[in-house]
């Protein structure tokens, strides 16, 4: 399965997770059981690609214990979290390191439904978390030069503060859908556009201030202005466009 | 407006305006450095490492988020649309591709006007967009007239030009149409906001000289004639922008001092 391919694959399986995770939300007994669920279904999909057995196995291992924990917030409280949200922080780079980014940003995004349980009681910092998770997917994917997944996770990633937190959750998790028809529009049109990797990075450094600073101050217009100009830079610094002359070798990349 | 506000608006100024520009000249110091006209900016020539200009660029862009934000939302909005619409839209989607691009680029242009006007009544509304929209209509004259006037170096560079899409009795169409919306929006400011009939009258007169130029030009395209048109129409905004405030508050004094 191509690179692409496998993106497309992610794209669905966190479209769909993010979904069910909504749907458990409102059927609040089912919390947090349906999104431990889904989030083992599809980082078992993302690791379908490491070819690596005994990478696999620990990976597994990895992910079914955080899950595990995770469910197990339901009994034991906020610590069980905190093992899960490590265990799981582990398994992401190991995958990243082993299988590369497709599946490596599945791992990523799958544990985006479990981690939601941390914020359950307090919507302001539910939407703090999910804008920054967006986030933080944007600049993974705009370092291993994910292009469609970076785009469109900028543009998605300040709504939940925007919107509300339900809202913003409900169009960043289809924003992921929208990834798909970015991959093909992206493999159809070409790409005449590289990533400026200063640009990315200050661009997220503003932005962490920026949402750091929206927090702390309870909902500051200063942060929430730095918050969307570190945005502004990180879409600049994914959408750097190449040189007109090598504009034509670009194309199809 | 308050010494505080105003300290803060020249700030946003400073910040968003330059700090803008000069993430525009990072972005494209690729074909700037091949184009004579903007070959010897900082970049091309070698003045500073693009690694080095990035982080003042973004500290300088911070200033004027940081200090718009201190004044009110509104003018907040404007300092993010400038920088959405000049960076992201004009620079990095459009412009290697299209020349009507600048109709996206103006917007960016614009915002500095609006911005102030928000400052100053701490709104956006139908006056402060109007104020905005002569600058916006100017603008496609100012940055065709220079696809015109370098148009050998944006082939060069690659960068599709007006003038070149259009041909000259479309450039010399789009000239016609800029300065007459200026002057009929300068009108229309001057009834939405109840002041500025004096200034449109000004405005009129100057862009009347711009427009005769500009049917000149249509009917026999020439380097100077296109130059008379610029220097005809610039001033036509510059008297909006020196004159409003003018009318608005020295013109009241006076009277009242010769009243009184």
């Amino acid at each position: 399965m191509s690179g692409c391919a496998r993106l497309e694959v992610s794209c669905i399986l966190a479209a769909g997770s993010g979904l069910l995770v909504l749907l458990s939300v409102a059927a609040e007994e089912l919390f947090p059981f349906i999104p431990a669920a889904v989030s083992i279904v599809s980082a078992a999909v993302g690791l379908h690609f490491v070819n690596n057995d005994r990478i696999r196995a620990i990976i597994l291992v990895l992910l079914v214990s955080a899950w595990a924990a995770t469910v197990g917030y339901a009994r034991v409280g906020y610590n069980s979290l905190l093992i899960s949200i490590f265990l799981i922080y582990v398994a992401f780079i190991l995958t990243a390191l082993y299988a590369g980014a497709g599946p490596g940003l599945t791992v990523f995004s799958s544990s985006y439904p479990s981690l939601v349980a941390l914020f359950l009681d307090n919507p302001r910092a539910l939407a703090v978390f999910s804008s920054g998770f967006v986030f933080l997917g944007a600049i993974i994917a705009a370092m291993l030069a994910r292009k469609p997944h970076a785009l469109l996770s900028v543009v998605a990633a300040p709504l939940p503060l925007v919107m509300g937190s339900s809202e913003g959750m409900m169009i960043a998790l289809l924003s992921y859908i929208a990834i798909l028809a970015g991959s093909g529009a992206v493999k159809w049109i070409g790409c005449p556009f590289r990533v400026d990797t200063g640009l990315v990075f200050y661009g997220f450094l503003v932005g962490v201030v920026g949402i750091a600073l929206y927090y702390v101050t309870g909902g500051s217009l200063t942060g929430f202005g730095l918050y969307s100009g570190g945005l502004l830079l990180l879409l600049a610094g994914v959408l750097t466009p190449v040189s007109p002359r090598d504009n034509a070798s670009s194309l199809g990349s | 407006m308050r010494l505080r506000e105003i300290i803060l608006l020249v700030l946003t100024g400073i910040g968003s305006a330059g700090g803008v520009t000069a993430l525009n000249m990072y972005i494209e110091h690729d074909i700037d450095s091949v184009m004579p006209r903007t070959s010897r900016r900082p970049l091309p020539r070698g003045d500073i490492k693009p690694s080095e200009s990035i982080i003042l660029i973004v500290i300088v862009i911070s200033i004027g988020i940081i200090s718009s934000s201190l004044i009110n939302k509104w003018v907040l909005l404007t300092v993010l649309t400038g920088l959405y619409f000049d960076i992201v839209a004009y620079t990095e989607l459009f412009k290697r591709h299209t020349p009507w691009a600048l109709l996206a680029g103006s917007i960016a242009g614009s915002m500095p006007a609006l911005g102030g006007w928000a400052a100053g009544c701490g709104c956006i509304n139908i006056a402060g967009i109007i104020l905005a929209g002569t600058v916006y209509v100017w603008q496609p004259l100012h940055v065709s007239f220079i696809h015109y006037a370098y148009n050998e170096d944006y082939v060069s560079a690659g960068i599709p030009t007006l003038p070149g899409r259009v041909g000259l009795k479309g450039y010399g169409a789009l000239s016609m149409v800029s300065i007459l919306g200026l002057i009929g929006l300068t009108w229309a400011f001057a009834l939405a906001a109840g002041f500025g009939y004096a200034t449109a009258v000004l405005a009129t007169i100057t862009g009347a000289g711009a427009a005769r130029a500009a049917y000149r030009f249509l009917r026999s395209p020439d380097r100077s004639t296109a130059r008379r048109i610029v220097k005809l129409a610039s001033p036509t905004l510059g008297i909006v922008f020196v004159m409003l405030p003018i009318e608005r508050y020295l013109a009241p004094m006076i009277m009242s001092v010769v009243a009184g």
